[in-house]
């Protein structure tokens, strides 16, 4: 199944909810504010590293580039744009999102 | 609403003011000054390039106070003031200056 | 003797694009400024965030108002103060900022809030 964050995780439990919950196998893509909680050495970030190896995440390339945080994130996310966020969100179901 | 510029319609908003401020090429600033017939000379220029710079770097319009400060410093101190700027836009700064500069009302001023 | 002025201190808590906080905070400091008040601003929380160096965000069909931040100077607003500990939290270093600022401990952050007349809250 794909999970959907949207917030800042300095600013919203979202993240946390999410991972809490997010089973082995599934994906989880942090689009608009989300997009904060990949920028390297933050709390944040260390959590998500803990779950890669048995989830997939996925960022929003224009959200990243809008933040001006390109050069900040942790490596090990895939950077996908607007139609590859559309064949995600189509062949991953069902889709939940935590906001 | 929109304008017509050497025979290229661009979109403007209900007061005449440039939708994109993209579109903007001195074509426009002369037909808009015909409209409101005013006579461009190169003082009327100079003011209109400063306000499109300032655009460009701040992404706003400035308001009268910065604007004279900003004439003041570049293009000589006796310009830098609310009458030199009314003599060449008699309606008003943002009615005449930011319009011909194709710029959007300045904030602050709605 | 015209009436003393009135301390104003703008607080910026969230991010930018996500909310309309962080733009809708720098029109309406722009706007006081406008007026000559007496105008600090502080960022704080995630509102350290609109302050970033290279953003860019026509993908996202979104103005990028943040050059506008470097006009705060030339509309004569002077206190610009972030909080460091915001900024340690999210990763970020004072030189990653794009606008020239004061950094301040948590306790001079609560000093300069008890100082002010009035706070708006973005």
């Amino acid at each position: 199944m794909l999970h959907i964050i949207n917030k800042s995780p300095t600013n919203s439990p979202a993240l946390k909810q999410c991972l809490k919950r997010a089973q082995q196998g599934s994906s989880i893509l942090l689009m608009e504010d989300a997009a904060y909680a990949l920028i390297s050495k933050t709390e944040a970030s260390s959590q998500i590293k803990q779950h890669m190896n048995r989830v997939s995440f996925y960022v929003l390339e224009p959200d990243i580039k809008a933040r001006g945080i390109g050069e900040k994130i942790i490596s090990g996310i895939q950077r996908i744009g607007y139609n590859d966020f559309v064949k995600l969100a189509c062949s991953q179901h069902p889709v939940q999102s935590w906001f | 609403m929109s304008i017509v510029v050497k025979g290229i319609t661009l979109e403007t908003d209900k007061d005449g003011y440039l939708t994109n401020i993209n579109d903007w090429n001195e074509g426009v600033t002369y037909t808009l000054a015909n409209e409101e017939s005013i006579i461009l000379r190169p003082e009327h220029w100079e003011v209109i390039h400063l306000l499109r710079d300032f655009y460009q770097e701040y992404k706003i319009t400035p308001t009268v106070r910065v604007l004279t400060k900003m004439i003041g410093g570049e293009l000589g101190e006796e310009k830098g003031n609310t009458k030199y700027l009314y003599e060449l836009f008699p309606k008003g700064f943002a009615k005449h200056a930011c319009k011909l500069a194709g710029l959007p009302k300045p904030t602050g001023c709605h | 003797m015209p009436p003393q002025k009135k301390k104003f201190l703008f607080v910026n808590r969230k991010a930018p694009y996500g909310t309309i906080h962080a733009h809708e905070a720098l029109e309406a400091i722009l706007t006081g400024a406008a007026f000559e008040q007496r105008i600090s601003i502080l960022f704080l929380d995630d509102g350290v965030f609109p302050l970033l160096k290279e953003q860019n965000s026509g993908d996202i069909g979104l103005k990028d108002f943040s050059p506008t931040y470097n006009a705060l100077s030339l509309y004569g607003v002077e206190n610009i103060y972030v909080d460091e500990e915001s900024l340690i939290e999210r990763g970020i270093a004072s030189d990653e900022l794009s606008i020239k600022v004061e950094l301040k401990t948590t306790k001079e952050v609560c000093l300069i809030m008890e100082q002010q007349d009035v706070i708006f809250n973005f």
